[in-house]
């Protein structure tokens, strides 16, 4: 959690999302917080079903009517939780966009690119056609469309992924939105293309001050954009550090698990033959209880008794300043941030992965961070 | 010459699979698609050959023909050493014990109405290699090879998850102990720890059972993780071949420079001290591709030579004659341009 000064853009507390059916209840979301304050970008990581997208959801107001909401999501001082649908359409676009994984599903097969992009503006500005169209083309431009005039005469079909993709981008940041929600927005793209996608978001956030919510299963990725990363497993937050801390003193098991098993590159090249990638045994479990316990215990290699029976609390295991070196605009200064793991017993530091032997941000890595930890 | 090399390597006596000259082309209303144009690829046995591409490169077509899936237009295939590019659909059915496939998504690929006993039984069954419970046995130890419990043999595809069917697939393709495994994007469809356990299993199985196997993914670490040795596929064309390490350690041809650097690393350290080559304009039509080297519409480093001349993939002196590039502009030494800083690039 951030604890400068300035406010969050989007600040998310205690959040939960229960789905009733007639036949079962799912717990998808359960006492999730999250703060992202503006030029910054939180990458929220998590495996299939552990409740990512949901949560993204919620925040933008677009669940169906069987799901219920709890907690508070609050956007530049106003509460989306319980608010009407009016109030909620004219913060959408406006305020909070969201991109998604298939861009071609979220296009409309039938209007030109410019009318989709411009269609926005005149949704919330009440600007006309015309000026419209001109914006369009300059917003085309600015996530990186060659011949944006041109461009913006195509239909969705007459582009590639990767361009409908910035497309999307486009659409999203047509009213400079504070907030913009990008839900697995590479993983269809080849990594070329990706490359290019991940540079459109990057200059949104160095020239717009968007606050960014990266949705991503992929680490990668993560370690190129994030500032800061959110772990969830099985509907709750589990760690959140800055991004250097994250991989570099993974403290829960369930992030470690997570580092372990994706193969590094270099690694099977300086170990001379091929080790084996860590494994995380067992299932991730079913989010129809709620259970008052570690949801990640049956997995877990350092549980005992109390995490079958108590449920750990989000809480800081470390505090430390971050350099702002990704933000051009206030290079040199320092932010205080905090590091979080729930569990009854983080992962001690000295356990850090062969492969992270450094730390040159942050040297002063405590001796006993167990102690540290009890405050 | 260089071609000729190639051909003479890649038909060396202990290859489990010989694809040599290897065209596909899809002719439709809208003309030909050249999705796989002139590629030469050998696996020995115990190898595994990871293939690596974009969308529309062709490495899944080039999967396909391998396991004669699909007819090559033009080329020839030879597993086990016997060819079988023009064998009918019968001929090859006694064959195709010897050779399996592994698609990237299981559940699509598993029949929903059978039971997971009767999937991976099924090939044993239409070899006639086993039946009753010698059947119901061998299938049991697969099972447990694959690291799945004996009591999910009476479950059906749609009661298990993506890694168990995964685990389902690979069981199925090796039941009759093939000598050559394609797996076709085997792990991409799965989540990170998912698929460490699948990479994990056919690392393991592999060692045993020392079956050769091309391994055709978008995912470079997962294939850096995998292989032995590397085949990197552009528009239908291999533009190099490298043991693994050596090409993840020293990529010659400026677009696996390009790939390699476009995929993240996950640590942030490292990242942010990258230089990421980012490639101008759009991966061109196979229905149309560039004259010349296919890559120069997108090369940082293209001169006037590669808009007009094909380079042909051949062997470099450095990597001791195991590195093949196809770029006019690495050296027959292994000197080779650098894609990240094009104004440097020393023109031959």
């Amino acid at each position: 959690m951030t604890t400068s000064t300035a406010p969050p853009a989007l600040s998310v507390r205690d959040l939960s999302v229960v789905f009733r059916t007639p036949t079962r209840v799912v717990h998808a979301v359960d006492g999730l917080s999250y703060d992202v304050a503006a030029g910054e970008v939180l990458a929220v990581v998590g495996e299939s079903g552990c409740g990512k997208s949901v949560t993204s959801t919620a925040v933008m107001g677009l669940l169906p009517p069987t799901a219920s909401v709890g907690g508070s999501i609050r956007l530049g001082g106003r509460e989306l939780v319980g608010a009407d649908e009016s109030e909620l359409r004219d913060v959408r676009g406006r305020e909070i966009a969201m991109i998604f994984q298939e861009p071609m599903t979220s296009l409309n097969p039938v209007l030109t690119i410019g009318r989709q992009v411009g269609e926005v503006l005149r949704r919330h500005q009440g600007i006309g056609r015309r000026e419209a169209r001109e914006r369009a083309v300059d917003l085309l431009d600015l996530v990186g469309i060659p011949a944006p005039a041109q461009r913006a005469r195509d239909y969705p079909h007459q582009l590639s992924g990767g361009m409908r993709q910035r497309v999307m981008i486009a659409i999203a940041i047509a009213c400079d939105p504070a907030v913009l929600i990008a839900d697995e927005p590479t993983t269809a793209l080849d990594v070329t293309v990706q490359a290019g996608i991940l540079e459109v978001l990057q200059s949104l956030r160095e020239r717009l001050g968007t606050a960014i919510v990266l949705i991503t299963h992929d680490l990668g990725v993560v370690a190129d954009i994030a500032d800061r990363v959110l772990v969830m497993y099985a509907g709750r937050g589990v760690e959140q550090a800055p991004v250097d801390e994250l991989f570099g003193a993974p403290r829960h098991p369930y992030t470690r698990g997570l580092l372990g098993a994706v193969p590094v590159p270099g690694r099977r090249r300086a170990e001379g033959e091929r080790g084996r990638l860590q494994e995380i045994p067992g299932l991730v479990p079913s989010l129809t209880e709620q259970p008052d316990r570690c949801t990640f215990e049956p997995r877990c290699s350092y549980a005992d008794e109390r995490c079958g029976e108590q449920r750990p609390a989000l809480r800081t295991v470390r505090e430390l300043r971050v350099p702002r070196e990704r933000d051009e605009r206030r290079e040199g200064y320092e932010r205080d941030e905090r590091h979080e793991a729930a569990c009854w017993h983080p992962v001690p530091v000295h356990l850090e992965h062969p492969e992270h032997p450094e730390h040159p941000e942050h040297p002063e890595h405590p001796e006993h961070p167990e102690q540290e930890a009890a405050s | 010459m260089t071609a000729a090399v190639a051909s003479a390597q890649a038909s060396r006596d202990d290859a489990v699979l010989d694809i040599s000259g290897l065209v596909r082309h899809f002719t439709g209303p809208a003309g030909t698609v050249r999705a796989v144009d002139g590629v030469s690829l050998s696996i020995g046995r115990g190898e595994i050959v990871g293939l690596v591409g974009e969308s529309g490169s062709g490495k899944s077509t080039v999967g396909r023909c391998a396991v004669r899936l699909d007819r090559p237009t033009a080329g020839q295939v030879t597993i086990n050493g016997r060819d079988v590019t023009r064998l009918s659909k019968r001929a090859l059915r006694p064959l195709r014990k010897d050779f399996h496939l592994v698609f990237q998504d299981p559940s699509s690929s598993l029949d929903p109405r059978m039971t997971v006993g009767a999937i991976v039984g099924q090939p044993l069954r239409l070899h006639r290699l086993a039946s009753g419970d010698a059947l119901r046995d061998r299938v049991a130890a697969l099972l447990a090879q694959v690291g799945l419990r004996p009591e999910l043999a009476r479950r059906r595809p749609h009661e298990l998850s993506g890694g168990q069917r995964q685990r389902v697939s690979i069981a199925r393709a090796l039941s009759v102990d093939p000598q050559l495994l394609v797996a076709d994007e085997p792990t991409s469809a799965l989540d990170v720890s998912v698929q460490a356990s699948v990479l994990n299993l056919l690392a393991d199985l592999q060692r045993e059972r020392r079956f050769g196997c091309l391994f055709i993914t978008h995912d470079l670490a997962a294939v850096e993780y995998l292989a032995d040795r590397i085949a990197v596929m552009y528009l239908g064309q291999l533009v190099e071949q490298a043991p693994a390490a050596e090409l993840f350690a020293d990529p010659k041809h400026p677009y696996t420079q390009a790939l390699l650097s476009a995929a993240p690393v996950p640590n942030p350290a490292a990242q942010r001290s990258r230089t990421r080559i980012v490639l101008s304009g759009e991966l061109p039509s196979p229905l149309d591709p560039p004259a010349g080297c296919r890559f120069h519409t997108r090369c940082p480093l293209a001169v006037d030579r590669c808009r007009t001349e094909p380079p042909v993939l051949r062997r470099i002196v450095e990597g001791g004659g195991r590195r093949q590039v196809a770029c006019h502009l690495v050296a027959d030494d292994g000197t080779a341009p650098d894609a990240s800083a094009p104004g440097d690039a020393a023109v031959p």
